[in-house]
């Protein structure tokens, strides 16, 4: 997907981002890491574990304010985020759980429309508890999109599942995304997810994390297994010590 | 075969209960058919019914008031350290005070009222509510509340979805212990400076040496606590703890 006349949402540029360790040990997790989104474009955070792209990420979403720098948006942020973890209410069915967090004008075709493509209408009635964690994603990426967000920011989102589902719900993601492009930010450590979904990969140093570099990933790059499997081993033969394997 | 052995558990006690009445044929030890016969009496001229039920409200009024302060002040304490600093000697000793003291005292200060009565009842439990709802909010999910942030709840949506329901288990252990800990004190307190309710009827045949009387007041009482423990706590807690995955 080519964007004509393109805009950005936000610029950031974060100075200094330290934070205490349980040790009592001040980390520096970012160093002036600048970057800039534009609008409607799948960005991908890549690095190494403890690069800092996760506490961005976290900055971008408005959890963290701790930190010397700024971050200018070209409108205001309506959030929508997918976290590591589920992050359910348990006390709530998955139904529930959607409509919570949905937007007010998020209508009744809108969601069942929406669980129709997530794979959730048998589910609404259950709980948290009764799902396994392949469902439960499905159930946090649901509830990011009936927010009707305009930053859709999620945190290794396919992260400890097996290699079968974590591949149906990357083409879950793509699909939605595809069908409502909006300005999307996914953190992760795997370059094959990245060339999957990502239109922008930054590449992140090793802590104190900084952008490296910026990537365009192209159609072509994810066409297939191959053209996928090859942009990962070219970005991994340019930058071997960004990877963790 | 399991759901018998209570009912024999209590056959068994009913029938040494006569056994040992009729052995000692006192007035001081009346037996079951003696206690029954005090019940009707009771119903029958209407004071079981008038006690019973200024009692029960005092018990209602008193729980309602002690555990919305106990829940604010617990709150309060688990979020914030300046304000758990502050109260935490306070706390403990509230929680150390007799109670007959703190009765005494509000009687003394507030006179023999309904007022000075609730609020020695209220004094008694907020204490241990407080330390409850305390641990309940240290144990908060932090997670959770991090997720309601990023989608931009309002205040009322993050307690009412995010925060109460975590603080439920807390309340409700809170209440069952409340409840059972107030209507002690309540007799207590009628016991000593009001006209009437269950306690002040206790007192009454105390002084008569009315054994019967006695009995009959306590049983009826108990087995209101029961209903209300059968029929309201214990639906109440089933409903709260639904969405708890059926232990395999």
């Amino acid at each position: 997907m080519q964007h004509v006349g393109v805009q950005s949402l936000l610029k950031a540029h974060i100075k200094n981002k330290t934070y205490l360790g349980a040790n009592g040990v001040e980390t520096q997790a970012l160093k002036d890491a600048q970057l800039t989104i534009t609008e409607n474009s799948f960005t991908v955070f890549f690095g190494p574990s403890g690069c800092g792209k996760s506490t961005l990420l976290r900055i971008l979403a408005g959890l963290d304010s701790d930190y010397e720098g700024r971050v200018d948006w070209e409108h205001p942020p309506k959030v929508g985020m997918v976290f590591q973890e589920p992050r359910l209410l348990p006390w709530k069915t998955v139904k529930e759980n959607i409509l919570l967090s949905a937007d007010p004008t998020f209508s009744d075709h809108e969601f069942n429309q929406l669980v129709e493509v997530v794979g959730l209408t048998e589910m609404l009635s259950h709980f948290p508890s009764e799902l396994s964690l392949g469902l439960s994603r499905r159930v946090a990426i649901a509830r990011a999109f009936a927010s009707k967000p305009n930053l859709l920011l999620l945190d290794e989102p396919f992260v400890s599942l097996d290699a079968p589902t974590a591949a149906r719900l990357r083409q879950l993601v793509r699909t939605l995304w595809v069908d409502n492009p909006i300005t999307a930010v996914m953190v992760t450590h795997d370059m094959r997810e990245a060339v999957e979904l990502g239109e922008d990969v930054l590449l992140f140093t090793p802590r104190p994390g900084s952008i490296h570099e910026r990537l365009k990933i192209l159609p072509t790059d994810r066409a297939n297994e191959a053209s996928i499997e090859a942009k990962r081993s070219e970005v991994k033969s340019l930058y071997p010590h960004l990877f963790e394997e | 075969m399991r759901f018998l052995y209570p009912v024999f558990s209590i056959v068994g006690f009913l029938a040494l209960w006569t056994i040992a009445a009729s052995i000692i044929a006192d007035p001081l030890l009346p037996g079951p058919v003696e206690v029954s016969s005090a019940v009707l009496r009771e119903i029958n001229s209407g004071a079981l019914w008038h006690h019973l039920l200024i009692t029960l409200w005092r018990v209602l009024a008193s729980f309602i008031m002690a555990m919305v302060l106990g829940i604010a002040i617990g709150l309060a304490m688990g979020r914030s350290h300046m304000i758990n600093g502050l109260f935490d000697p306070w706390l403990v000793f509230f929680l150390n005070i007799p109670a007959l003291v703190v009765i005494f005292l509000c009687y003394i200060w507030g006179g023999l009222t309904e007022t000075a009565a609730i609020l020695a009842v209220v004094i008694n439990k907020v204490p241990n509510v407080a330390v409850m709802l305390r641990e309940g909010t240290r144990s908060l999910n932090y997670e959770l509340e991090e997720m309601g942030q990023s989608f931009r709840y309002t205040r009322l949506q993050m307690f009412q979805h995010i925060i109460l329901p975590q603080l439920q288990p807390f309340i409700v252990a809170a209440g069952r212990s409340g409840l059972s800990l107030i209507w002690k004190i309540v007799l207590v307190v009628e016991f000593i400076g009001r006209s009437d309710g269950v306690g002040f009827q206790l007192h009454t045949y105390f002084q008569l040496f009315d054994v019967a009387g006695i009995f009959a007041y306590s049983l009826a009482f108990i087995v209101v606590m029961l209903l209300i423990e059968i029929l309201l706590l214990q639906p109440w807690e089933r409903y709260a703890t639904r969405w708890r995955a059926e232990p395999a």
